[in-house]
């Protein structure tokens, strides 16, 4: 029978020889084993397909498709965003740099971005393009106090970062364009996660329109500006068909879409040597102490988030919402040979567990601040995006159009 | 026996070719598993012992390897947002990036080193080292290692060998695998020159800062420093790479299946054109008799005398019959067919990556029977392709190229990059496959005699024997199973093998034509063999001259 996960139990597999936690649950789709879901498509609209070996109902060898139902980069944004959602409730403290942007200014308002949201994390060029107040004074984020971090943050030195931004440090950094160019400070990703769906069958996928108004094709139609048109006399260059200003049926067509399957996997596996090569020097002083809270605090993230994505279900995209069969569930991988330990967690305990380890970093002196560092687009970045969306905006076709 | 295990925690190989970043890489090559033993070393703040082990281990003789088999997925492109542009921050500007992988399961992958054994002290030391390392490959290959003292020899042969491939270090066999030697540790740091850079940019920054809060005494000292340590500017830091390879032989049990070689040596010479305009598969002919005879006048000016595995001729003139060396095109062409499970005769010409694919030249090959000693090899070939020192030399083709009687010039060289494009890998056209589509026409060695449009069914068994005959000549002592004959290629980008009445262009001109022999009937064909076969697998009259040219692929049902 698996335990409740404990700070004690996970602060002493950080510490010592364990080497993974990790969890393999089942999933559904929301409408019942069996039902259809649509997993990501690639380039040339086409699903990531590989063909896994596994032992048939009978005994014997049995090949069956997987398709890859969501990625491991995609899987990190989900971690986070389950993050996000409890700290936009108010549930959870987490230090983070936000950038707010002037709303009124923009076409398609944004509202702000935290390090839970851009793609580069701590390191993004959206914070990089941004001011924050400093003495009086408006200061380019990477030359502040806080932003100038990453210039010394390393491996050997992670503190800097886990005050301001954990979650860089959990999933992944790399500051490319910073002073070092290609050597600046890199964290690999200490947690991997991915959804694949086990003996699938691709099926199909029909696209129709029947107009109401019955408008029959070959009519000649002028557009005017403003989404206006009129019928010409005869067909001539210029004019178009009444299915270009979305009158008119559209034939049915057959395409392949959607897959079936037997269920879903969700793997997700956070690596404890991962860890243990961040270290955590308080004045520059390393003690294991210190280096253990660090780590134990990065691992209690990674814990809470997979718990509070897998309560929430997976809404991966249009027509995919994936349920788990089981709760969470985490198995300790130690010595190889040993049977692994397994742990429940849910995500009311994730986050105590998380509370516990904040506390626990504090008081072996680590900095950890818990409110968000907030930042302004540089001006150049403002009239940057209001042009893009200008431009966005023009390109689209409007309705009728 | 030292023995290295290696888990991959996810059940999953994230890796890459070093090649070609969209060709999945396995199983891990010595080399890998070194890098990342260097890396967990200097990023896990290893202990001097276990540095030690790293110059003890790259000294070791290339390791066996015990892999289990996998899974691969279908390579897709993702596109990921960059950082270094951004405008609007929903619409990020995206690159391409390819992220092969496959299914592998729990089962672990060994590194064997058969004749070598560790003090205990060694042992302790390389069980710290292995309990740093984080992954294997790509960032998300997660992996458990560890010293796996309990494994003998011969559990290798277990219940699950039909499932495991294991392969031993052979100077001639089919797969090069890159392998580290005394001092590539060393060299792979000073590659890489961290500290340098560190240095440099920590003194760059405080320079800034100095420069910023007017600390002028401050910016003067670290001006100097900078000057001091740095005279060229801003230390370099090259990719840490190894380009030491060493074959490997894929060891195979009497039980299991057993691969087919054939006369031809699978060590193919790769020819890369590097000048000239672009040339397509149609002009192989042409191009292939240029390089004959670029390669013969290159020989017989130097001492008179072409040796008969060369020229293709015996000491009277005539042709000789032992296999002689050939010359082949290499092309961008597709490499797999999808068969449609109701219809066994209809299939759809499609690139597994629908990618652009159509039949250009991306240089030409040579392939030497198996015979011939690597000793006369080099003897012969080593002047035509590289100088003195060992660099690539280029080869300038000059001739009538097309069909056009106009001449043109093109610029071969020896291929040594460390990326090769896919089509210049010996692998691409090597690895053992049951499935062999041409790529070129085959030749038939007679005509046959039945009439190929009233006597159908009898002409195809005929046609069938004959290529059956032309596959025995090459070494292949199994029928195959079944040959699908065509007129078109089977592949994306290979153009009909014959030219049909009002076609003007787009077809393969006949061996006769060019080469002056006598009228035979060329035509694609798609065999399917019992066994692997391990290639080359050149069929046909035209073998020796680029024509009857296979490409191993893959079948989807």
């Amino acid at each position: 029978m698996p335990s409740s996960l404990n700070l004690k139990t996970l602060h002493d597999a950080v510490s010592n020889t364990a080497c993974a936690f990790r969890s393999r649950t089942r999933l559904h789709p929301a409408d019942g084993p069996g039902g259809k879901i649509f997993p990501p498509t690639h380039l040339g609209g086409e699903y990531a397909i590989e063909q896994r070996r596994r032992t048939g109902t009978d005994g014997k060898p049995e090949e069956v498709t997987c398709v890859l139902v969501d990625s491991v980069q995609s899987s990190a944004n989900r971690l986070e965003e389950a993050l996000k959602l409890q700290v936009d409730s108010g549930k959870l403290s987490l230090p983070l740099v936000r950038v707010d942007f002037d709303d009124d200014k923009l076409t398609d308002p944004i509202g702000s971005l935290s390090t839970l949201d851009v793609p580069h994390r701590l390191a993004d060029a959206i914070l990089r393009d941004s001011l924050i107040d400093e003495d009086g004074k408006a200061v380019p984020f990477r030359k502040s106090s806080w932003g100038s971090r990453l210039d010394v943050a390393s491996l050997a030195n992670a503190t800097p970062l886990l005050e301001i931004s954990p979650t860089s440090l959990l999933f992944g950094l790399w500051d490319s364009t910073g002073p070092k160019g290609g050597l600046g400070a890199k964290f690999q990703r200490a947690i991997v996660s991915e959804i694949v769906a086990i003996g699938a069958a691709v099926g199909v996928r029909t696209s129709s329109r029947i107009d109401p108004l019955q408008i029959r094709s070959g009519i000649p139609i002028k557009k005017g500006n403003d989404s206006e048109y009129e019928v010409a006399a005869k067909e001539s260059k210029g004019t178009v068909q009444a299915s270009e200003i979305n009158h008119g049926n559209i034939p049915p067509t057959i395409d392949a879409g959607g897959i079936t399957c037997d269920y879903c996997e969700h793997s997700l596996t956070l690596s404890l040597p991962a860890l243990r090569r961040l270290r955590f020097p308080i004045d520059g002083q390393w003690s294991p102490e210190a280096d253990n809270a660090g780590r134990t605090l990065l691992a209690s993230i990674g814990l809470m988030a997979s718990a509070l994505a897998c309560e929430a279900g997976f809404d991966l995209r249009s027509r995919c919402l994936l349920w788990p069969e089981v709760p969470f569930e985490l198995e300790l991988l130690d010595r190889p040979g040993e049977t692994p330990e397994r742990f429940t967690l849910t995500g009311d305990q994730g986050i105590a567990l998380y509370n516990e380890a904040v506390e626990q970093l504090r008081g072996v002196g680590l900095p950890y601040h818990t409110e968000p560092v907030t930042l302004r687009p540089k001006d150049s970045l403002m009239k940057l995006l209001v042009a893009s969306q200008e431009k966005a905006a023009a390109e689209s076709p409007t309705e009728g159009d | 026996m030292l023995t290295i295990a290696c888990r991959y925690l996810t059940g999953r190989v994230v890796a890459a070719s070093d090649a070609d970043r969209e060709i999945f890489a396995y199983p891990p090559q010595p080399a890998r598993l070194m890098m990342a033993l260097t890396a967990a070393a200097h990023e896990g703040h290893a202990e001097q012992d276990e540095f030690k082990m790293l110059t003890r281990l790259e000294a070791m003789p290339p390791p066996t390897i015990d892999a289990p088999a996998v899974c691969p997925r279908e390579v897709k492109t993702v596109f990921v947002p960059i950082n270094d542009k951004v405008n609007d921050p929903w619409n990020r500007s995206k690159q391409p990036r390819f992220f092969p992988s496959a299914h592998i399961g729990d089962a672990p992958v060994r590194f064997i080193w058969p004749e070598e054994t560790l003090s205990d002290a060694e042992a302790a030391s390389l069980s710290k080292l292995l309990g740093r390392v984080v992954r294997l490959g790509h960032s998300s290959s997660l992996v458990q290692m560890w010293l796996d003292d309990q494994h003998k020899s011969s559990q290798l042969i277990s219940a699950e060998q039909a499932k495991r491939s294991v392969y031993v270090p052979d100077a001639r066999g089919e797969h090069r695998f890159r392998i580290t030697r005394p001092g590539t540790i060393g060299r792979l740091q000073s590659d890489f020159n961290g500290k340098a850079i560190e240095r440099y940019a920590e003194l760059s920054m405080d320079l800034e800062k100095a420069k910023t809060t007017k600390q002028r005494k401050l910016a003067k000292e670290r001006q100097q420093q900078l000057a001091e340590e740095f005279p060229d500017g801003l230390p370099t830091s090259r990719r840490p790479v190894i380009r030491t390879t060493q074959g490997y032989r894929e060891q195979v049990e009497p039980s299991s299946t057993t691969i087919v070689e054939t006369v031809f040596d699978p060590a193919m010479i790769s020819l890369a054109q590097i000048e000239g305009n672009t040339h397509h598969l149609l002009q192989t002919l042409h191009l292939t008799r240029t390089l004959r005879q670029a390669l013969i006048s290159h020989l017989g000016n130097g001492r008179g005398e072409v040796p008969s595995w060369i020229s293709g001729h015996a000491e009277d003139g005539g042709p000789t019959s032992d296999p002689h060396i050939a010359f082949l095109p290499l092309p961008h062409v597709g490499d797999s067919i999808d068969r449609m499970p109701s219809n066994d005769q209809t299939r759809r010409r499609l690139d597994v990556r629908r990618t652009r694919v159509d039949g250009h030249l991306l240089g030409l090959g040579m392939v030497i029977p198996r015979t011939i000693e690597d000793d006369r090899r080099g003897l012969e070939l080593a002047s035509f392709l590289v100088e003195d020192d060992g660099t690539p030399k280029g080869i300038r083709l000059y001739g009538n190229h097309d069909e056009s009687n106009q001449n043109s010039e093109l610029e071969l060289q020896f291929e040594d990059r460390i990326r090769p494009p896919r089509a210049i890998i010996p692998e691409t056209w090597t690895r053992p496959s049951r499935y062999w589509a041409t790529v070129t026409p085959i030749v038939l060695d007679r005509h046959p005699q039945a009439d190929s449009r009233r006597e159908r069914a009898k002409w195809r068994a005929e046609v069938t024997s004959i290529i059956a005959r032309a596959c025995a000549n090459i070494g292949i002592d199994q029928q195959p199973i079944a040959v699908d004959l065509g007129r078109h290629g089977f592949l994306a980008g290979v153009p009909s093998a014959y030219r049909s009445a009002g076609q003007r262009t787009g077809s393969f001109p006949l061996f006769s034509d060019v080469d002056g022999k006598r009228h035979r009937m060329q035509l694609h064909a798609l065999l399917e063999f019992k066994n692997p076969i391990r290639g080359p697998v050149i069929l046909g009259a035209g073998r020796f001259r680029g024509y009857g040219f296979c490409k191993p692929i893959q079948v989807r049902n």
